[in-house]
């Protein structure tokens, strides 16, 4: 467990030490919100499946999984920094776990998403987002963070796997800005899944990110049949449980990547 | 005091090619221990190996007498490692580099404050503790990984080419410090291509070349073993051949070593008493001798005399390259 902290403590370090990056990486969310969000709101509010809320606060758990994708894809690029820096040399002739690696670096990236989700949370809020709260708002925020966290984890061990294997950055990014764009827009993040086209519903149900923003939508918006893929009672256990085996099934394979490849 | 490091018929393989080609030496206890030889010889790997970060193809590594395959974790709380390339995280200031090191081994907090404080006053970087590991120098950076390697209180500190792309001043400095390192019971294991640096550190250099260790003593022997006169000749490269012919029938020389500049000769007497009867014998065949020089060996005709090479032969580009990362020039 000291092992992990220390990984984590260095990720932490870094990621106060780069404010600009931490703030600029909210900027295409925040975009989202103003550009696409407000000028669709008037257009799409008041249809049937939209009652009780606006469109606007049923694109913010969209957007909030869309940050913390970002910020999660990109993940492993602690573990790429350190292979091309040589830094990971000194931590592979340490006493450590490279199990610790994995996940002191994965922690430093959820750190690093729950600052994102709560800036995004309030630049949501100012621009006029309001939830109903089938539970209690205290639940429903802890809730919200749980769900982000794990599929923050689940995505930053996938980013890790392509990690340790890659030796640039640019390959990293050619991947994970590939992928960024279909995990989110099949996700029911924009369209509401009961809306999508057959295909289109198929691949949202086997693509993490849409239980993360289903999840988010039943802890903070009235169950509306043609809105929400299931009854809360039913989507947020599914939710979670889809996410949890997601993340051990990534973190499987990071550590197994890891543990086969030569750190030099 | 017994050996402290144990290396027997160690191998290891990239894609078919042999780096490290079946080595066997010993570094004991308290030593400041060399392995001498041009980019490309294996150093490195070797390196590796014993540090835990390759596994070999074959042989045997112990360290303190644990086996460096089977139990990596037991061998990694006995070593510090410098690595060749400069690893330092430019994110981090100084005492934070030192203390993450320190967590890494699970040092308790007190007492890594209180060793952080001792390093950085050996290498006199205590007010540089919070400036940022990108604004030192980089004769700094390297003493401050060279410290960092410290850290745990190994038992043998490894150092992968030490004063690589330094400036004569700091380099002279580091020396310095690893001799003060040594004498307080840490055993170094260095990898050079400098002959001076080697010469002047080592208590023994094992001389590598294109993964085996030719020679392995301590830099006077080396040196005698050749000995007490070398004669270097120079000989038109078609005739080098018939030259060495002539040469062996002449009784005066203990060895002829061809090398790809021209002939080393080791005289049985004098030197000096040798030259004019060999230059004689030379001419009634009609060679004609394009210089002569008759010299006392240095540790570099040991190299040449082992290797056939000159060290600076070695892959040139790639240590200006290592040269420019270690120095910020490229990306960083």
């Amino acid at each position: 467990m000291s092992n992990i902290t220390t990984i984590f403590w260095r990720e932490a370090v870094k990621i106060f030490r780069s404010k600009s990056q931490l703030f600029s990486s909210i900027i295409q969310p925040i975009l989202w919100l103003a550009l696409y969000g407000i000028s669709l709101n008037s257009f799409l509010t008041g249809m049937p499946v939209f009652t009780g809320f606006s469109y606007f606060s049923s694109l913010v758990p969209g957007v909030i999984a869309l940050t913390v994708l970002f910020t999660s894809l990109f993940g492993g690029i602690g573990i790429l920094f350190d292979k091309i820096f040589g830094l990971i040399k000194e931590i592979a002739v340490a006493p450590i776990a490279r199990t610790d690696i994995i996940i002191g670096k994965a922690l430093g990236s959820q750190l690093r998403s729950i600052i994102q989700v709560v800036l995004v949370l309030i630049g949501g809020f100012i621009l006029g987002a309001s939830f109903t709260y089938p539970y209690t708002p205290v639940l429903a925020y802890i809730g919200l963070l749980g769900l982000i966290f794990l599929m923050g984890l689940g995505f930053t061990f996938f980013s890790s796997m392509i990690a340790i294997k890659l030796t640039s950055f640019e390959g990293l990014n050619a991947i994970m800005s590939l992928l960024t764009m279909p995990l989110f827009f099949t996700s029911g993040a924009l369209v509401p899944i009961p809306a999508m086209p057959e295909p289109l519903q198929f691949i949202a149900y086997v693509n993490p990110v849409t239980y993360t923003v289903e999840g988010m939508k039943a802890l903070l918006l009235p169950y509306t049949p043609g809105f929400s893929m299931l009854t809360p009672d039913l989507m947020i256990p599914l939710s979670f449980i889809v996410l949890v085996g997601f993340t051990i099934v990534t973190l499987i394979g990071a550590v197994y990547l890891i543990n086969r490849t030569v750190l030099i | 005091m017994g050996a402290i490091i144990e290396v027997e018929n160690l191998v290891k393989k990239f894609n078919g090619l042999t780096a490290v080609d079946s080595i066997s030496f010993s570094v004991e206890e308290g030593e400041i221990f060399s392995l001498l030889g041009p980019n490309g010889a294996g150093k490195t790997t070797t390196i590796n190996i014993l540090t835990t970060l390759l596994k070999p193809d074959g042989g045997k590594a112990y360290i303190n007498g644990v086996d460096v395959v089977k139990d990596p974790n037991q061998i990694r709380h006995m070593i510090g490692v410098t690595f060749q390339e400069l690893v330092l995280d430019s994110n981090l200031t100084v005492w934070e580099t030192l203390d993450f090191h320190g967590r890494l081994y699970n040092i308790p907090k007190t007492e890594r404050h209180k060793r952080i404080k001792e390093l950085l006053s050996v290498i006199g970087l205590e007010d540089k503790a919070k400036k940022l590991t990108k604004t030192l120098s980089g004769g700094m950076k390297r003493k401050l990984e060279i410290v960092r390697g410290l850290m745990n209180n190994p038992r043998v500190l490894f150092l992968d080419e030490p004063s690589l792309g330094l400036d004569p001043q700091s380099r002279i400095t580091i020396w310095d410090e690893i001799r003060k390192i040594n004498r307080s019971g840490v055993t170094i294991f260095m990898t050079t291509h400098y002959m001076d640096e080697a010469d002047r550190l080592s208590n023994r250099i094992a001389i590598m070349n294109r993964g085996k260790i030719v020679a392995i003593d301590n830099s006077e022997n080396l040196k005698s073993q050749l000995g007490k006169d070398l004669i270097l000749l120079k000989v038109a490269p078609e005739i080098k051949a018939k030259t060495v012919e002539i040469l062996n029938t002449s009784g005066l020389l203990k060895e002829i070593k061809e090398t790809s500049t021209g002939l080393i000769l080791s005289s049985i007497g004098k030197g000096s008493a040798a030259i004019p009867k060999l230059i004689k014998k030379l001419d009634e065949q009609a060679i004609t001798v394009e210089s002569i020089e008759l010299k006392r060996p240095t540790l570099d005709d040991v190299f040449l005399f082992y290797t056939g090479r000159e060290i600076k032969e070695g892959n040139d580009w790639m240590r200006n390259l290592t040269i420019m990362r270690r120095t910020g020039r490229l990306i960083r």
